[in-house]
């Protein structure tokens, strides 16, 4: 299975800080039991299909890369900038032109320095057409070029502003990577990826394991241990079945599983001596259904008002999830830094008595069979899913009942990932279920900007909107971001242009005796603190 | 009987063929662009595409394409995985020493308590070890074989503990899965051996052994056992190709890599060179393991000669 709906747009992020400083404050110290040693090993639902984060467009690969290459900083889950394999940096203030002073005495896996040549070699690499780049060449943006001035400084010059770039150079698809490496191995890289981190890849069997070893050299962590990592090895099973992986929880086989099952999160935590299940919120969007508002009958704003109202996500939480993934906040998930915690969501109850009321003023009179009528034309619309992620068929369903309760005809169109795609572009859809991971509120410029991107589901066309996310890139200052992405918001609420329906959360559980998990911007897990407690 | 081998061998040829031809085309059929897949749905540069479709000789008109696929299978060359970027090749021979150990632990499994279970039924027709073995088949046949492994994984793994559910390596690991595969097989087995066996049984010939005064035992195994064995043998060979394709339900089940984790994976992600490479394999082997049982023929009846 080849990742999912959710493809991972790269990050991008709020505060940028004019000069870069640990802003960690007073870490506490690495815990006292804390003693090296030990193996871990992971159960994951989904094999990426490569780990060259040049090339990768999966959440599956970044989910294992960020334990395995550096970023330039490094952002923590609460949004926090740190320096990693960068001392410090410098944003010129037309936010053009980045410089980096790095880290002396780094070395790849391979032996190989890391320099600023490495720095440069990796960006040009992301830009290369014949790398075929997926999130690294969204997440450079409108890159320009990359200087080497001495060894130990890069600076990185844009062709226009693009607030989001320091985040996006965190560990990901940005990250610095052995150029020898690459030159050596050629295709097969992203089977052997080569980078600086707490822990480097010593093999991957294909279909069924991953295996990862600490790095000895790695003394730069961003958390109050700095490294190297405690545990000796990572050994990451691809373990496909949702049961099955729960169940080798029990049997010992793993200690820890990624993608747990909704049904098996109560069990899991019935049981805190022996498991910690961590639940952890995914920045970007919520899982939602985008409305497309350029096709009947969800063109029309009052049709697509009373789609939010009738759709009952407390109802989809409780009956699909067992309370598992909370409601959807809006536009932007919860956990996106920038914190714009507004609700909006609760400016649409459920409330089908108000979704018929909206519908009977909009002229869609109720016909003998149950569904409404306008003009001869029956209210008719298709909700498509794809068929390779199979928590879709359910969740359709009920979004179809629902509809079907207040009048509507909705159909479900099941299709594979390329037609999929192709469909929606198109705009043949009237929903569309997706969920998007990214960690800036710019990925709204990815959705709804009317200049359209391989996201723009909800066909939506606005000036006003266009004008307030193109401002949210030229600036870095926060303030000013937080004010212009809350009127984004508002905007795409006030007109209805998608229905935000859970949080897209990631369920994580771990036997009890793995401490110091923790988790980065991405609400990927970070191994290097994570300790055997005796 | 050389002449014969070699007849059948090159009859297989055509049969091949027609298969390339069909995964192919379908292959093509299916919409969706695999220069697209490659780049991601992300890519939105239509430059990128063309070059990549060029790259990849997808421009060519699909008889040229064909060709060149048939030239490199010929040679051993499967193409490369459009996402994974590898030798198909390579991946096939990776996956291939796992898929093929649970398939023939299956085959075995499937052997050994398909025959049990028909010889049993059929020498005490009627009486309860007949029913209760022909109940036992039944529910072979009627049990999903995912449904199957996760009760198994249940009790063995989770409940008594004396296996582990996942993986691959040491006969711990292949138990669960080779007799999941191999107890649907069983049931087709159980039963056909069944019916042939009450066949042989009342046969003259095995009335003269009983009146000879030979053992019962003998009379059974030695006369009308190996006699019963040609209809099951050649529902062997077709049962070697569900064996194959059961694979695919049993290795996502169980986390084995294998041919049939490859082969949806590639089917799901249209990653097109993959899906005809293991396609192609898969045909490759069924069609030989079929020559092998017409040939199997000649052992067991000596009356069965090729010409």
């Amino acid at each position: 299975m080849r990742g999912r709906a959710i493809v991972w747009l790269p990050a991008l992020l709020l505060v940028i800080m004019l000069i870069g400083l640990d802003t960690s404050g007073a870490a506490p110290a690495p815990p006292p039991d804390a003693k090296p040693g030990g193996k871990l090993v992971v159960g994951f639902q989904y094999e990426p299909v490569t780990l060259d984060p040049h090339v990768s467009g999966q959440a599956n690969a970044f989910r294992v890369l960020v334990n395995v290459v550096d970023g330039l900083v490094y952002w923590d889950q609460q949004g926090n900038v740190h320096p990693m394999l960068a001392e410090r940096w410098r944003i010129s203030p037309n936010g053009r032109v980045y410089t980096f002073w790095l880290r002396k005495g780094v070395k790849f896996h391979d032996g190989t320095p890391f320099n600023a040549q490495a720095v440069k070699f990796s960006l040009d690499r992301v830009m290369d057409p014949a790398t075929a780049s997926q999130s690294g060449r969204i997440a450079i943006g409108p890159y320009d070029k990359s200087e080497v001035i001495d060894d130990y400084t890069v600076r990185i010059t844009l062709k226009e502003a693009f607030a989001p770039l320091l985040l996006n150079l965190g560990p990901g698809p940005l990250s610095p990577v052995s150029p020898e490496a690459v030159r050596r191995l050629g295709r097969d890289f992203g089977r052997q990826p080569v980078g600086t981190g707490a822990f480097a890849v010593k093999e991957w069997r294909a279909k069924d394991q991953i295996v990862l070893i600490r790095n000895p050299e790695w003394k730069w962590g961003p958390l109050a241990h700095k490294g190297p990592a405690y545990l000796d090895e990572i050994t990451i099973k691809f373990i496909p079945e949702d049961q099955v992986r729960a169940a080798v929880m029990e049997t010992g086989e793993v200690d820890a599983i990624e993608d747990v099952p909704a049904q098996s999160v109560a069990d899991f935590k019935r049981s805190p001596n022996r498991y910690t299940v961590y639940a952890e919120n995914f920045p970007g969007s919520p899982r939602q259904a985008m409305l497309n508002t350029q096709k009947a009958p969800t063109n029309e704003l009052a049709v697509r008002r009373a789609i939010l109202h009738a759709v009952n996500s407390e109802g989809i939480n409780r009956t699909l999830y067992f309370n598992a993934y909370p409601v959807g906040n809006g536009i932007m998930s919860a956990a996106t830094p920038i914190a714009i915690k507004g609700q909006f969501r609760q400016m649409y109850p459920y409330d089908p008595g108000r979704a018929r009321v909206l519908l009977e003023e909009a002229g869609w009179r109720l016909g003998a069979d149950g569904v409404r009528e306008k003009g001869g034309q029956k209210l008719r619309a298709g909700i498509y899913i794809l068929t390779d992620v199979p928590q879709f068929r359910p969740l359709a369903e009920f979004i179809q009942a629902n509809m079907k309760d207040v009048g509507f005809d909705a159909f479900i169109n099941a299709q594979s990932r390329s037609p999929w795609f192709a469909a929606l572009g198109n705009g043949e859809h009237n929903l569309a279920p997706m969920g998007l991971w990214a960690a800036d509120p710019d990925m709204m410029r990815a959705l709804y900007h009317s200049s359209g991107s391989a996201f723009s589901w909800s066909h939506y066309k606005n000036a006003e909107f266009d004008k307030v996310v193109e401002e949210g890139i030229q600036t870095t200052n926060p303030r000013i971001r937080r004010a212009l992405y809350t009127r984004a918001q508002e905007i795409l609420m006030r007109d209805a242009v998608t229905l935000p329906i859970h949080e897209q959360i990631n369920l994580y559980a771990m036997k009890a005796q793995f401490k110091g998990l923790a988790f980065q911007v991405n609400a990927y897990p970070v191994y290097y603190n994570v300790y055997v407690k005796r | 009987m050389l002449q014969y081998l070699v007849k059948r061998l090159l009859a297989a040829v055509p049969v091949l063929l027609g298969i390339s031809v069909a995964v192919f085309l379908m292959m093509h059929l299916v919409p969706g662009d695999p220069a697209k897949m490659m780049l991601g749905e992300l890519a939105v540069q239509k430059e990128a595409i063309d070059n990549l479709r060029r790259q990849l000789g997808l421009d060519d008109p699909i008889p040229v394409q064909y060709w060149r696929f048939l030239r490199g299978a010929l040679r051993g060359d499967l193409g490369r995985s459009v996402l994974e970027n590898q030798p198909v090749a390579r991946m096939i021979w990776q996956a291939l020493p796992s898929t093929i150990e649970l398939t023939l632990a299956g085959l075995g499994i499937a052997i050994a308590l398909g025959f049990i279970l028909g010889v049993t039924a059929a020498v005490r027709q009627n009486s309860w070890v007949d029913n209760a073995s022909m109940v036992v088949a039944l529910w072979g046949v009627s049990m999903p074989s995912f449904w199957m492994g996760l009760l198994l994984i249940f009790l063995f793994s989770l409940k008594l503990g004396w296996l582990p559910a996942t993986g691959q390596g040491g006969l711990e690991r292949l138990l669960m899965p080779a007799f999941t595969l191999g107890y649907v097989a069983s049931a087709v087995i159980a039963r056909l051996v069944r019916s042939s066996m009450l066949e042989v049984l009342r046969q003259d010939y095995v009335r003269t052994a009983r009146a000879k005064g030979l053992a019962d035992r003998l009379v059974i195994y030695r006369h009308a056992l190996k006699n019963a064995l040609i209809p099951v043998v050649t529902v062997l060979g077709l049962q070697f190709g569900a064996l194959l394709g059961g694979a695919v339900v049993i290795e996502t089940v169980f986390s084995r890599p294998g041919i049939g984790r490859l082969a949806v994976t590639s089917i799901l992600s249209k990653d097109f060179q993959v899906t005809q490479g293991t396609v192609l394999m898969s045909a490759v082997f069924y069609t030989l393991v079929n020559i092998a049982v017409d040939f199997s023929y000649a052992f067991l009846d000596p009356r069965i000669r090729y010409d």
